[in-house]
């Protein structure tokens, strides 16, 4: 009984001090505008664009940076979980709209039109195309006079080198080779950024990119108009939710400002200021509004490095004991069920293991259309992870005390829900608190993907310092978890000190 | 009838016609049998004679195929059936060969397990826990060892002091000694003589071994092959075997173990 209530105790108070740690920052005002934005940097510095000008209306605005792919912002636009985010035309015609695409030449107008129908909204063409696009040195293509790709042609003799990916998408390569009449002498296909490394090197003389990549600003570099314009367009816009703006005419105003006001350049300046230089994101967007609009957006303080890593790791404990706490509650029963129940037993442990192959991502995505972004799709991912090593355990422990003993209790008259709390669960303790401990351990690393849903927590530095190619950030998000692990892996021992009986416990010979 | 029988007041239980087939095979012939009250009764015979399955029958961890189990006391007689099983079980001690003891509770906790389950108060459990430490003679500072702490003749004491902390009217015990090497047997079996006749209560013992019987048994039940072949005394089983089948064990353990106290 005594251990019972210590084993309760014990648990309920780590979930607590978990959650305390966690909600701090948990929530944001229901007031305010929620902008998106995707795992690459041009999205979060346009994102960021985007809440900046809507707090400059007085409105509160938070941004979800950083969110994983296309679907789930689309998604959570739908569902209301986001307010607005940047998107690329090409991508909304080829991708999200693909299935109420009209026949051939019904003209751009059809994307606004089946936006609408779905009560999304759209600010732009921002001013810029970031479409595959040709470049070369900006000193050769002087030299040479080369302008747009048709300029290619007079010169035969220059090396391409193009990226895996364009050299055998129908839309890259074979498209521009057919449309432009082109026949260098030289092509070969290499990765992306060996493509830029040849070309700064004089090993190749053209390449594909993107047209605001920022190494166009790094190297130097010409993009040769599509003066053809055989690629898809694939100009910058920012959605929004049709209804949220009938609420705030003013921001939506402040958005349609930016109309036609980031080019090309400016745009892939800002990239290589993030990537190259590594100054913020939200830097870079408040020394643009101030350049084009002469705005001073309200800076919030930016936060020292431990208190950044505090409250991610608050975040993240979070997440994993909130949704351990619920798994505990009911594996621990379901265990209990399967051990007693052999036929339906088989049954519980199939669909749990079954939860356990699908992979963790496509497991979060999954949830976005059910439970929107943020911590609680990311916390259900983990609740399911948790059942299998808790129920497998909780079934194993039972299933492994000795026959002789459980008849001893019988013969004593026990009833056999004091024999479950006095005999088998205590048996079983060592086994069921393994199985807890494991899905912790193993949730503190798969949380980090909670990121991608905006669940925030130590994934959130981890995913950053991806995108921006940034060790030290990688190591902000990494290193506390990694620490974590280890807590909580002497956590579980403290607790087993506490929990597991005298007479179980492995002795020190 | 023998004069044993009549000094009891009355069976404390009754098998009437109770049989058990185990996958198909049958491990007891239907059966009667009377266990006399404030008495011990051993039953004995080889392995695989069905003593431990009527033991178990008695206590309700096996369900007889036909017949039926009579608890009595004094003329109240119950039939155990799966409803009144754990009422019945409360007023019975087991005790079984390794002791059974549970392994994540100290002796103390093994020991008042059911008195705590019953809501027994702190006072009553500690003193009827020393009462019974002095009984088995059980060193009271090994109560707070758990059963892996303590030697193989300590946890049967242990053992005995579980079942006996009720004050129960039948004892059961099923080959108790049968994991203890021979001193350490020698002397439970003297103490357990002392302890049955000091309680008082009426006790059924299991074992294969004819001198053990002679020592504890009031009544001799010999078994073989799932069936009763004679009761009686000891005297009555080497003076007036039932069946050849008797002399021949009888002839076998002496030649073994030369079992004392059977001269006639």
């Amino acid at each position: 009984m005594r251990r019972a209530v210590a084993l309760v105790f014990g648990g309920v108070v780590m979930v607590v001090v978990m959650v305390v740690c966690g909600t701090s920052r948990a929530t944001a005002g229901a007031g305010s505008w929620r902008v998106g934005s995707k795992a690459f940097t041009e999205s979060v510095v346009l994102g960021e664009i985007a809440v900046q000008l809507a707090r400059s209306t007085g409105r509160e605005a938070t941004h979800r940076p950083g969110l994983g792919g296309t679907r789930l912002l689309w998604d959570a636009l739908l569902k209301g979980d986001l307010d607005a985010y940047p998107e690329y035309t090409g991508t909304l015609a080829e991708e999200v709209l693909s299935d109420a695409r009209p026949a051939e030449g019904a003209g751009q107008g059809w994307v606004t039109a089946a936006l609408a129908a779905r009560g999304v909204g759209v600010v732009g063409p921002l001013g810029f195309n970031d479409t595959y696009a040709l470049g070369v040195k900006r000193a050769m293509a002087e030299r040479l006079g080369l302008r747009t790709i048709t300029d290619l042609r007079r010169h035969p003799e220059l090396r391409f080198g193009f990226s895996s990916e364009f050299m055998s998408r129908g839309d890259g390569w074979p498209l521009l080779r057919a449309r432009y009449a082109l026949a260098p002498a030289d092509v070969k296909g290499l990765d992306h950024d060996l493509a830029y490394r040849g070309l700064a090197s004089g090993a190749i003389d053209v390449t594909d990119l993107y047209a605001t990549d920022p190494e166009i600003r790094r190297d130097d570099l010409l993009v040769l108009e599509d003066d053809r314009g055989i690629f898809p367009r694939y100009d910058a816009v920012l959605l929004y939710r049709l209804d949220r703006a009938q609420s705030a005419p003013e921001v939506l105003a402040a958005w349609q400002r930016l109309r036609g006001r980031i080019d090309a350049g400016a745009m892939a300046d800002m990239n290589a200021r993030v990537k190259l230089d590594r100054v913020p994101e939200q830097a870079v967007a408040a020394t643009f509004l101030k350049t084009t609009f002469g705005l001073t957006a309200p800076q919030a303080r930016a936060p020292g490095r431990l208190e950044v890593i505090a409250r991610y790791s608050g975040r993240h404990l979070f997440l994993v004991g909130l949704s351990l706490l619920a798994a505990i509650l009911l594996a621990v029963p379901l265990g209990i069920f399967a051990a007693r129940r052999r036929r339906l037993g088989q049954v519980v442990l199939a669909a749990v293991g079954i939860v356990q192959t699908i992979p963790s991502l496509a497991l979060l995505v999954f949830m976005i259309p059910l439970l929107g972004i943020g911590p609680l799709p990311a916390m259900v991912a983990l609740f399911l992870y948790s059942l299998l090593p808790i129920v497998r355990n909780t079934h194993a422990g039972l299933r492994g005390i000795s026959p002789a003993l459980l008849e001893s209790a019988e013969a004593l008259g026990l009833p056999p829900a004091a024999i479950l709390r006095r005999i088998e669960l205590p048996l079983a303790s060592p086994l069921i608190l393994a199985g807890i401990k494991s899905a912790a351990i193993i949730n503190v690393g798969t949380a980090t993907l909670g990121a991608l849903v905006g669940a925030g927590g130590l994934g959130e530095p981890i995913f950053t310092g991806i995108r921006l190619d940034d060790v030290a950030l990688i190591m902000e998000g990494a290193i506390p978890a990694s620490a974590l692990a280890l807590l909580v892996q002497g956590l579980f021992e403290l607790i087993e000190r506490a929990v597991v009986p005298r007479g179980l416990r492995r002795r020190d010979a | 009838m023998t004069a044993v029988e009549a000094a009891g007041a009355g069976p404390i239980v009754q098998l009437q016609g109770v049989s058990k087939r185990f996958d198909g095979a049958a491990a007891l012939a239907p059966t009667d049998l009377e266990i006399p009250s404030a008495r011990t009764t051993v039953l004995i015979g080889p392995s695989g004679c069905g003593k431990t399955t009527l033991l178990r029958l008695m206590i309700g961890l096996l369900a007889p195929d036909s017949g039926r189990v009579v608890f009595g006391r004094e003329g109240k007689d119950t039939v155990l059936t799966r409803d009144n099983v754990r009422a019945l079980r409360v007023r019975m001690g087991y005790v079984v060969q390794d002791g059974g003891l549970f392994p994540h509770l100290n002796a103390r906790d093994n020991v008042s397990l059911m008195a705590r389950q019953l809501g027994w108060t702190r006072e009553r459990i500690a003193s009827r826990m020393n009462e019974l430490a002095e009984l088995v003679r059980l060193p009271p500072p090994l109560l707070d060892r758990h059963p892996a702490e303590m030697s193989g003749g300590q946890r049967q004491r242990v053992g005995l002091m579980r079942a006996l902390m009720l004050d129960p009217e039948l004892l059961l015990l099923d080959e108790p000694m049968g994991a203890l090497d021979p001193l350490v047997r020698a002397e439970l079996q003297d103490d357990l003589v002392a302890i049955f006749a000091h309680v008082g209560t009426s006790v059924v013992l299991v074992t294969h071994d004819l001198a053990e019987a002679a020592l504890f048994g009031h009544t001799l039940v010999l078994l073989q092959e799932g069936r009763i072949v004679q009761r009686g005394t000891l005297e009555d089983l080497l003076e007036r075997p039932a069946d050849p089948f008797v002399t021949r064990f009888v002839r076998a353990q002496r030649r073994f173990d030369g079992p004392k106290g059977m001269a006639p």
